[in-house]
């Protein structure tokens, strides 16, 4: 009886499981209809939205379009009136604004170059100036732009021009100096390592490398004498003999002539100034 | 006893054989027909609110561009200006 009363019971349980729905277990994840009617409409709305704002934008988008191109269309002309104007074209001013590039191209590496190299360039500053001063003369130097590129042009050769003209073959020390450092000076060689350049030119003047003084007025060589040799790295007296006197076997007269700056005839340093004795 | 305890549990299906049925036979469903039409609305609505945000991307892009080319014009309009007074024109 008791078994029987169990064997209900299970009975019972089981076909309550079977009778629960899915939806009490799973109740949340299932759409009703009406649910699914409203997600459909808002849905469909917010599509036919996006397609009406799909079409006023397109529409948009062509007639800003059209409007960039006509103003485009505008600027070329007015381009065009103006290069008319100054009586060339478009290709005629990109030519002009490369000339101008190219002597600002220029002037820049001269501005770079050490005093002495600047030096030696002076006609090439010279023709810079009168080719600028031709651009200068166009009537395409009437664009702004070329305007504005001529007055930097300009200053970058006022510039350059100052630094030629402050490029003296005289310095006069100050106290604190001292060979090295008057050699590393932009005006002077711009290279410290020439410090015996200055010593040998003024051997005259300064017994002891390392002792100068305040006022004492040193000669800056820009120029090489006809008889002057500047001994550059891996030269030695017979190389240089041989250059300057045609013969190797010279190099004595050269030591001898040079006593004074050369203690050993086998140690040479660059930028020495060595003075070549007559044949 | 045994007699009530089968009345009740007779009683106990019935009633929940009853809710189950209320729960899920009663309330209707939406039919896989439904809900795929309903997927592809929800594509088709992505894709032209995805459309749309590009084209407001493009729209604002050439409102700058025709600012900048309005600006542009003027600039190129006093320019000439200028070079005519240069030249004397």
């Amino acid at each position: 009886m008791k078994i029987k009363g169990t064997m209900i019971l299970l009975l019972t349980v089981a076909v309550i499981l079977l009778l629960v729905p899915g939806s009490l277990v799973f109740g949340q994840q299932k759409m009703k209809l009406d649910e699914y009617k409203v997600q459909l409409a808002e849905t469909q709305k917010q599509e036919t939205d996006a397609t009406a704002k799909i079409a006023t934008l397109t529409a948009e988008n062509e007639g800003l379009k059209k409007q960039i191109n006509e103003i485009q269309a505008k600027i070329d002309a007015t381009w065009a009136e103006i290069y008319a104007a100054v009586g060339t074209d478009k290709a005629g001013v990109d030519a002009y604004r490369a000339d101008l590039n190219d002597i600002g191209a220029k002037l820049d590496a001269l501005m770079a170059l050490s005093p002495e190299e600047l030096l030696k360039s002076k006609d090439e500053v010279a023709d810079l100036e009168k080719r600028l001063q031709e651009l200068k003369a166009s009537k395409i130097a009437n664009l702004t732009e070329m305007q504005d590129k001529i007055a930097a042009l300009e200053a970058n050769l006022a510039a350059l021009s100052t630094k030629l003209e402050g490029i003296n073959d005289k310095y006069t020390v100050i106290k604190g100096d001292y060979l090295w450092k008057i050699a590393k000076k932009p005006d002077i060689y711009n290279d410290p390592y020439q410090w015996i350049r200055i010593f040998c030119v003024n051997r005259d003047n300064i017994k002891n490398a390392d002792l100068i003084y305040p006022e004492q007025v040193l000669t800056i060589q820009r120029t090489l004498a006809k008889n002057e040799y500047l001994v550059r790295k891996g030269d030695d007296l017979k190389k240089i003999a041989g250059s300057v006197l045609g013969d190797p076997a010279k190099w004595t007269k050269i030591y001898e002539s040079n006593k004074d700056v050369i203690s050993n005839p086998k140690l040479l340093y660059p930028w020495q100034v060595l003075s070549v004795p007559k044949e | 006893m045994v007699k009530r305890f089968r009345s009740f549990v007779l009683l106990l299906t019935v009633c929940m054989f009853a809710v189950g049925v209320m729960l899920t036979g009663c309330s209707r469903t939406p039919n896989e027909k439904q809900m795929k039409a309903l997927e592809e609305t929800k594509a088709a609505a992505t894709a032209a609110g995805d459309k749309v945000a590009q084209l407001e991307k493009e729209n604002a892009e050439l409102k700058a561009k025709l600012a900048e080319k309005q600006a542009e014009l003027k600039n190129v309009q006093d320019e000439k200006a200028k070079v005519l007074s240069r030249v004397g024109k």
